[in-house]
């Protein structure tokens, strides 16, 4: 079952998840008025878009099953294998400052945010790491909310 | 004559002492991330999106151009410094870049592709300054059927001809259009998409989506591939860097070539600047007499690419401006700010903005004068920037982003929806598909369903009026031409490996 999953299934997620996207815009568009040629309601298009994108992900799946993972980024093609440690940093870091921003004030989301991120690297170097959080939340509070205004406070 | 009258009033507006700031600004800020593998120039130009609302949408289009070109002209440090190109386009400057500076002679590459994108970006602003008024002048009786269709033009070239499988090319730009339908319907004023969140009834925040997919899965790619190449000591000082008298040799025809391919490739519809640095490319080895010293440091193979990467990128404006058509994903942001200041770039804004249209053609001449400046004598600045660690810039960026995404409309949503798009971006290109198709769908979305729906009206709902008008004819024809070829073909050839062969 994993490796059926791994091999055949994972490759081919992505066009699935795409598909399946198409599929629901469809849907939901007929919620909506969609109306004729002669006079084109706001359900319309989505609803054409979302069956050009189902036709075109069948034939992604049709014509290039394989779907091999290669990324535009590497001249060589080669994917490197996903890695946990930075994904998790990276989103736990935006959903800190998500979450801290407007209760916790801009400091406490700053240095959260930033010292979060630093976990995405195998041996991050603490001092450094908050020598540049502070210098980020201070020089972004500068810029951000004295200056353009930003209504977000200082603290809490 | 009236051209030059009309550029002289240009020069008037971007030398006001405001102007020239915000263009050095705007340069030496490109020249930076340029430099800088691991941040690309539609992530800063989305960052600084945000910043020129509160300026005039003339300052703010200086700025926001010369981020653009000012990454090209840096983008080729990293090339051939460290054989990792700075950002997409430079990826062909590694092939010769790279082992000139092996040979020693990383100076005279650094020199050679400095003028080069100097002589291509003039080229194709000259080509700017005469030909976007004509072109102006004839798209002024383009109906709605004909914008229709040239946005269709634009949207499968830019999703068929770039890296990779054609198709999930497509599949991207129909899921973007689709994304662009998110908010309230403006005929109806029916919401769409908007599952009942307040943020998006004015549709998807377009810097949220634009750092998402670029910013943020750019991150997450580079932190997955685990180590971003760092430079050596490496010291470059003016003398190192006037090439021989061979050089010149090769440099002179090559570069020239460069600059016509580069600005033809530009001005089309949906093509941007990686097009045109293989095609450039390809054509310099195919007319060598000497083809095999290509990839062992032949100046012509950094000369022609470079030319035509900064060409194309000047002369990528020509359709952006006077037809409110992008190239690529980086005009279609810079269309998306040009949106939100309320001026409709398209055949009047030549005429009705003509402050806004020369000055900003002006402020092209003076920002490639201060690149000049900026990448001749302080290149050993520049190649310093290339030791800054990795562990210090990417925080630094995801900070940026949080905060530049959350001042567009002061909410957090959109910096939630950031973090999902950087997410589905990273995901998506590790599977081969391309995001920058989706943000060319996502912007021009709207503007292909309301012509649509105007061609109709106009025509008392008569389909055949998008093939009875000639214009629209030959544009739809030659999105059919495309469709089949790439169908046929599967896999793109202009990928890199081919270029090598």
């Amino acid at each position: 079952m994993t490796r059926f999953f791994k091999q055949q299934l994972l490759p081919t997620l992505p066009t699935l998840l795409l598909a399946l996207t198409g599929l629901a815009a469809g849907i939901t568009a007929f919620t909506y008025d969609v109306g004729s040629f002669t006079d084109m309601g706001p359900g319309f298009f989505p609803l054409a878009l979302g069956i050009i994108l189902v036709l075109l992900c069948a034939l992604i799946l049709w014509r290039e099953p394989e779907a091999p993972e290669t990324t535009s980024s590497d001249e060589k093609g080669a994917v490197h294998p996903f890695a946990w440690r930075p994904f998790a940093a990276v989103s736990a870091s935006i959903l800190a400052w998500v979450l801290l921003a407007e209760t916790a004030g801009f400091f406490a989301a700053a240095i959260c945010q930033v010292a979060l991120s630093a976990l995405a690297l195998p041996e991050p170097r603490w001092r450094s790491i908050i020598i540049l959080a502070v210098l980020l939340a201070t020089g972004g509070y500068l810029l951000f909310v004295m200056q353009l205004g930003v209504p977000l406070s200082a603290i809490g | 004559m009236e051209t030059l009258n009309l550029l002289g009033m240009g020069f008037e507006q971007a030398l006001t002492p405001e102007a020239l700031m915000f263009c050095l600004l705007g340069v030496s800020l490109g020249t930076f991330i340029g430099v800088l593998p691991g941040i690309g120039s539609l992530t800063t130009i989305a960052l600084c999106l945000p910043l020129t609302f509160h300026l005039e949408p003339l300052l703010g289009l200086i700025m926001l151009a010369g981020i653009f070109y000012g990454a090209q002209y840096g983008s080729s440090t990293a090339s051939i410094l460290l054989n990792v190109p700075g950002s997409a386009p430079a990826a062909i400057t590694c092939l010769d870049g790279y082992p000139m500076s092996r040979q020693g002679r990383a100076g005279i590459a650094l020199f050679i592709t400095t003028i080069a994108s100097f002589i291509g970006g003039s080229f194709a602003i000259l080509l700017l300054v005469f030909f976007a008024p004509v072109l102006a002048g004839f798209a002024i009786s383009f109906s709605a059927a004909d914008y229709f269709s040239i946005m269709i033009l634009a949207l499968t070239a830019a999703s068929t001809l770039s890296v990779g499988s054609p198709m999930k090319g497509l599949a991207m730009v129909t899921f973007g259009l689709l994304l662009g339908m998110v908010g309230t319907d403006i005929n109806s004023g029916q919401f769409r998409f908007t599952f009942g969140i307040p943020a998006l009834t004015d549709g998807i925040n377009l810097v949220a989506l634009a750092m998402g997919l670029f910013g943020v899965a750019e991150i997450l790619n580079n932190l997955n591939e685990g180590k971003v190449p760092q430079a050596g000591k490496e010291k470059i000082t003016f003398k190192q860097m006037m090439p021989t008298r061979d050089d010149w040799k090769a440099f002179r025809y090559s570069c020239m070539r460069g600059s016509v391919i580069g600005s033809f490739i530009g001005m089309l519809p949906g093509t941007g600047p990686t097009i045109a640095t293989f095609m450039a490319y390809a054509g310099e080895k195919k007319l060598s007499s000497t083809p095999e010293k290509f990839g062992q440091g032949a100046v012509e193979g950094i000369a022609a690419p470079e030319a035509a990467n900064n060409a194309s990128v000047q002369a990528a404006f020509i359709p952006t401006l006077t037809l409110g058509v992008p190239g690529d994903a980086i005009m279609a942001v810079m269309l998306g700010g040009l949106l939100v200041h309320g001026i409709i770039p398209g055949p009047q804004l030549v005429t009705t903005d003509a402050a806004l249209f020369w000055g900003v053609v002006a402020s092209f001449w003076i920002g490639n004068v201060l690149l000049l400046i900026l990448n001749l004598p302080m290149i050993g600045l520049w190649v310093k920037l290339l030791s800054i660690p990795y562990r210090f810039l990417f925080p630094a960026v995801l900070f940026l982003i949080c905060i530049g995404v959350y001042s567009v409309n002061n909410n957090a949503v959109d910096v939630l929806l950031t973090l999902g798009f950087g997410v589905m971006g990273f995901f998506l290109n590790r599977h081969g598909f391309p995001s920058a198709p989706l943000l060319l769908g996502f912007v021009l979305g709207p503007l292909i369903e309301e012509n649509f729906r105007r061609a109709l009206v106009l025509s008392d709902s008569n389909l055949a009026t998008f093939v009875q008008r000639p214009i629209s004819l030959v544009f739809l024809l030659l999105t059919a031409i495309l469709l089949v070829y790439s169908f046929w073909r599967k896999n793109s050839t202009n990928n890199l490996s081919q270029a090598q062969t």
